[in-house]
Formats: C-alpha cells, structure tokens, sequence
C-alpha cells in the first residue's frame, strides 16, 4: 500500500508540473481553435498562417471528419468557428441554436485518379478493378462520388469506403486500390502530374457545399477571421487548391432555403 | 437491428472465430517455446537470447496504437510491395478489403492475449510430471494432448475467451485496412462508427449496449474460470 501511495504522489507530482504546460495555449487572450473537415485542413491551415501574420491572433487547427467535429461540437467541444465538409451538419447545428453565423466557403470538386494510368471519361466508364470512394452514407465526397458512379454507369467490380475522403485517398495512394473518386484539393496538394487525374464534370453530382459556422460562445475574433476567408486574396488560395468558390456575394444555401 | 447490423454480427463472430483457431494454431507452439527457458547458460545461450527477443515483440501489440499496426499493414497489403504482391501473384485478389487480411490484422493484434495466459499455464507446469509420462513412454504429441492440455485448461479457455473478445472489439485496424465493405470487412466496431457519423445514434445505441454486455459476460466468465480452478488445482 505504501509503495502504491508513493507512486500514486509522484504521478501528482508530474501531472503538477505538465499540466501546465497544457493548459497554457488556452490562456492565451488572442486565441482562436477552428474544427475543420479533413479534406479542406492543409488549404485552413495556409490561411491560418497568414490570419495569424496579419492579425497577431493564435489560431489551432483540429482536423477530423465532419461527422465527428459536429458530434464533438454538440457536446461541447471549445471551438470557435468549424469548417464543415458539407451543408447539412452547418444547418443543422444553426437550427439547434448551436451557431451565430453560416456561410459556404467552398464547393468541393471531385476527381477521378489513377495513379500510372492516364484518366479520362472513357478510362472512368471503363474501369473494372477495385475503387476507393469515401463512406457515402455520411462524407459529402462519397455521396458525390456514389452519384458519378451511377450517372457514367461505372462497372467497378468493387467499392471500398474510406471513412473519409482522407481514407479514400490513402487508399490509392498506398496501391491498395487502384482508382478512386477523390478530392481535387488532394491531388493538387500532392502535386499528381495532369495525366492521372480527370475532374469530373461538377453537373455530374449534387454539389459538395462546404460550410463554415461561428458558434455561438466563440471568441469576438471569430468574425475576423471570416472576414479574411472571404478575402479576395484567400479566395484565390482557396480555387489555386481546388476548389470552387462562388463569387456573387450571396452565397447559396445560407439562410432561408433549409 | 437492421438487416445490415445482423450481417455485421455475423461477419464478427466469423472474423473472431477464424482468428482465434488461427492463433491456437500458431500461438499454441509459440506459447510453449517461450515457456521453455533453459536451465544451463552455456547451452541454452542462443534458444533464452532469442525468447528475450521474441517476448517483447508477441506483447508489442498492447502498447502500440493500432494505427501503427493498421499502417503497417496497409503498406505490406499494397501490391506494390512485397507481401502484397506475393499474396495478388497467389489468389489474384490483394489482401486489403478482404476478411482474409481482416484475419491477419486481428489474429497480429489479438496475438499477446492469446500467447501470454498459456505461456503463463505452460511456465507453471511441473517438469517432472511429464518427464514421468515420456520415461513410461509417451510420444510428444500424446503427452501434449493428454497431459498437458487437461493440466493447463484453465490457461487455454482463458486465452480463448480473451482473444475472441479482443477480436470482436478491434476497431483501429479494421477502420485502417477494412475499406468498409458490407459481408466482408464491416465488422460491428465499424457498423457502430458508422451510425455515429450518420447521426443514427439509435442504432448505435442498440449495437453499443449489446457489445458491451457480451464484453462483461466474457470478462466475468474468464474471472470466475481463473478463480474457481485456481482454487481447485
């Protein structure tokens, strides 16, 4: 007993002098923590770099999947303004009075990638083997990609789901399948040369809206950094990584229309 | 439960099964060759380096993330690779997205639960008994099937029942090399995931409770076989 009693005292110890260590981001006045899903997290954190340089305010990026940024913001999760993958958590989260403002962002675009091979359309109608697409029951990409797949009559032998479009991705990254229904900001984060991969016609698929909220309790800097996403300067980051962005000022799918 | 959810319960068990008959066929001998240690310095050198060796290793699995293993696997799954292209060479299909490599993952995962109880059971054996049953003439398998399993049962039902319940909660691996396929590699760990990111929290809630339960009924059956046969022998 006194040896477990020790040790139980020098864990408190070390917690003591750790903790803080921790803690100390969150103290920090000038601080904004931002959920984004996987697919737009390298394009948030480029901006992130330059709100930081511009503004002098912190910024943390969390990334995960749609899904489970909207489960964690529901209980409680300390973040300021969420980046979703789609519109349909953003409006939800609005509904439940869990936000103060939404607005898109970004339309997403899918592509058609196989590594080594040219692709096009007719390579797309062709394909036979196995194809990595993300989960459609819950990704955005994966519904859009379920979509494509229908409309061109694709005769793949074999869909696999990544849980994400991240997953997806890895997938034929790794050789594990050898095509996929992706994201175009992937490919050109991974700089993939012009010949593997075919965007697909956007009328091909129900459009990827992509969707911000500031949540409610957010931080007063929270709008600021809205402001900067909706910079010309980012905007053009954001279609430089893929992207689609509507230029009109008023966004569709926001406000009244759900 | 949904039609999809049941097809999930049984790919489970499916996969559960075939893991845990695969590791008492490889994990079986494995246990016994680390419970072997030799008494001589000079003679045993090399055979007690390479158990020091190979102990770590079997228990690796219950330190690391599984999404160390799930990689690893990936990478050795892709038939740009070795392992992966040997398997594609073989059966023409790659070993990513199939139970087959489901199997592999789990029974890598599962392997300490299996191997650390009976390595226990085997060390705890009295030498001299079986040295009586091969001077009255036993033949090894004879004195293993006889003799040694009847005396280390309780080590055996033990490491069954962990490696079969380890199995059923696998998640990280599967999530990483499963590709979510329905019959083949949605196990129920990926079906309860899935409802989650679809916000259908009540067919979670069904499949959650129900693994949960058969968790405590295979924990509370390995404590009481550990306490009523300890008691016992």
């Amino acid at each position: 007993m006194t040896s477990s009693n020790g040790w139980i005292r020098r864990k408190v110890l070390i917690a003591g002098v750790l903790i803080p260590l921790f803690v100390h981001p969150s103290c920090y006045a000038d601080h904004l923590r931002i959920g984004v899903a996987s697919n737009f997290r390298s394009t948030l954190e480029q901006i992130a770099t330059g709100f930081e340089l511009a503004h002098n305010i912190e910024v943390e990026v969390s990334a995960a999947s749609t899904g489970a940024l909207f489960a964690q913001v529901k209980s409680g999760a300390p973040f300021d303004i969420l980046f979703a993958a789609d519109s349909i958590r953003p409006a939800l989260l609005e509904s439940e009075g869990h936000t103060r403002l939404r607005r898109t962002y970004a339309y997403g675009q899918l592509v058609f990638w196989t590594p080594g091979q040219p692709a096009n359309e007719t390579a797309l109608k062709q394909y036979k083997g196995t194809m990595a697409i993300a989960n459609p029951r819950h990704a955005p990409y994966g519904k859009a990609a379920t979509d494509t797949l229908e409309l061109m009559q694709v005769k793949s032998d074999r869909v696999v789901y990544g849980t994400n479009i991240a997953q997806a991705f890895n997938f034929v990254r790794t050789g594990n399948a050898p095509a996929g229904l992706i994201a175009l900001s992937q490919i050109k984060h991974l700089n993939v040369p012009a010949i593997e991969f075919w965007v697909v016609p956007p009328e091909s698929y129900a459009p990827i809206e992509q969707q911000l909220v500031v949540l409610k309790d957010a931080s007063m800097k929270a709008e600021l950094f809205v402001a900067y996403t909706f910079d010309p300067g980012t905007i053009r980051l954001i279609e430089k990584s893929g992207y689609l962005v509507s230029d009109t000022g008023n966004q569709p799918g926001t406000g009244a229309d759900r | 439960m949904t039609d999809s959810d049941l097809v999930s319960l049984w790919l489970t068990l499916k996969l559960a099964g075939a893991t845990t008959l695969v590791l008492i066929v490889l994990g079986t001998p494995l246990a016994w060759w680390l419970s072997q240690r030799s008494l001589s310095r000079e003679r045993g050198w090399l055979r007690n380096t390479l158990q020091n060796i190979v102990e770590p290793l079997v228990a690796l699995p219950i330190v690391l993330p599984p999404t160390v293993v799930g990689f690893y696997l990936l990478l050795a799954f892709s038939p740009n690779n070795l392992p992966g292209e040997l398997w594609q060479s073989a059966t023409g299909t790659t070993l990513a997205f199939s139970f087959y490599g489901l199997v592999v993952g789990s029974a890598i995962y599962s392997l300490p639960f299996y191997v650390q109880p009976l390595q226990v059971a085997f060390s705890a054996l009295q030498r001299e008994l079986i040295e009586a049953a091969a001077t009255l003439g036993a033949s090894p398998l004879d004195r293993f099937f006889s003799l040694i399993v009847p005396l280390c049962r309780r080590g055996f039902i033990i490491a069954i029942c962990l490696s079969f319940a380890h199995t059923v909660g696998e998640f990280g691996i599967v999530l990483m090399i499963g590709g979510n396929i329905p019959h083949e590699t949605r196990v129920l760990s990926i079906a309860i995931y899935d409802h989650v990111e679809a916000m259908e929290y009540q067919q979670a809630h069904v499949l959650s409770a129900g693994l949960l339960i058969f968790s405590f009924l295979a924990l509370f059956v390995v404590f009481l076989i550990n306490r009523r046969w300890s008691t016992k022998s």
